[in-house]
């Protein structure tokens, strides 16, 4: 998919049709806020493709190394911006968030 | 390093969640809002002092247009302006997938929703069928139409929209959501906005789902590569032709092609 599209950070929706999956949606940078640790991920993954290069390069990713992200209080002293909590739950729709397989 | 965020919210949590563990990092960041001003998207930046990589998170014109003259400059962008630009127009979009074979409704673009009211029978594989802004944006259209009434209805309230038409896939009503950071993938599950009743019970996970994988198979057990690989697996398309069998032209292929069936999972 990345490949495809030339994205590095995306979201896609499927459904489950009678015939198999179906993307119905594809969307460059969306929110990731029920990914677990987004912003550290994140900060590691701009790293990781300013040192290598994105989807344009072959071959399959290897997760990037994270960032670690400071605590609330420490990032609100560092920064001129105020930081929101990134944690899940924020959409009270969402049942699972499934990156046990990712996380290895 | 130098990151730089193009972006009108620079108080976005996320965006200042990134560049706030950047920071403590010992990395420079910087926030530079595209829509700054009347001068050309160029003129914002001096290309002698350019970031390392630009973190792209604006879909306006001058945003994209200052994302293209970065990268000419040689700047990284991520993602890139050509990917960003895509994934704004669902016409496009929908035409990409095809070409690579990825399963997507059949979409058909009108150049306005009014359109849908004149000549043949919009709904080419019938009703119900799912209408949507061609060009993705806040409080765009998407919306589902049972009959030729509700098409009238909404041509009336959306005349030029242009918009594309997409066959309605039946489905249990749970939108499955998946998240890639880099090759990293994260799956969720959300009851679909808009379609069908959801089933009572909640669909299975896209773990357990890949787990169900075939002797050969790549296991999901293992690094995140793995995991992408085999989602990935989940996506190829039954007698997609080989790399060395000219593929049709999309017009010709949906005149010729019987419809399609995807192989979800081995």
């Amino acid at each position: 998919m990345g490949a495809v599209f030339g994205l590095d950070l995306y979201g896609i929706d499927v459904v489950l049709g009678p015939d198999g999956p179906v993307i119905v949606d594809i969307n460059d940078f969306p929110s990731f806020r029920q990914v677990p640790d987004a912003a550290s991920r994140l900060a590691g993954a701009v790293l990781e493709l300013a040192r290598t290069g994105g989807a344009g390069r072959t071959g399959v990713l290897a997760a990037a190394p994270r960032v670690p992200v400071q605590p609330q209080a420490a990032r609100e002293r560092s920064h001129p911006h105020p930081v929101a909590g990134l944690g899940l739950g924020i959409e009270a729709d969402m049942v699972a968030a499934v990156p046990e397989g990712a996380q290895i | 390093m130098r990151v730089c965020l193009l972006t009108d919210k620079p108080d976005h949590p996320l965006l200042a969640a990134v560049a706030s563990a950047l920071a403590e990092a010992e990395h420079r960041v910087t926030f530079l809002d595209p829509d700054t001003g009347a001068a050309s998207p160029s003129q914002l930046v001096a290309p002698d002092d350019l970031a390392d990589v630009y973190l792209l998170k604006a879909h306006t014109p001058r945003a994209l247009a200052l994302a293209h003259f970065l990268e000419a400059l040689g700047a990284r962008v991520v993602n890139s302006a050509a990917a960003t630009e895509l994934c704004q127009d669902r016409s496009r979009i929908a035409a990409v997938a095809e070409d690579a074979g990825l399963p997507m409704p059949r979409t058909r673009t009108l150049d306005a929703l009014s359109e849908a009211l004149h000549g043949a029978d919009p709904a080419e594989s019938g009703y119900p069928l799912m209408v949507k802004s061609r060009h993705s944006r806040r409080a765009d259209l998407v919306a589902r139409v049972d009959g030729p009434d509700g098409l009238r209805d909404l041509a009336s309230k959306w005349s030029d929209e242009p918009v594309v038409l997409q066959e309605f896939v039946a489905n249990s009503g749970w939108d499955h959501k998946l998240w890639v950071i880099a090759g990293e993938v994260f799956t969720g599950v959300r009851p679909a906005p808009v379609g069908a009743p959801r089933t009572a019970r909640g669909p299975r996970r896209w773990s357990a789902t890949c787990r169900r994988t075939g002797p050969g198979s790549p296991s999901v057990r293992g690094t995140s590569s793995a995991w992408m690989s085999t989602v990935s697996t989940c996506w190829t398309a039954r007698g997609r032709p080989s790399s060395s069998t000219s593929t049709p032209s999309r017009a010709s292929a949906a005149r010729k092609a019987p419809p399609r069936r995807w192989q979800p999972w081995h």
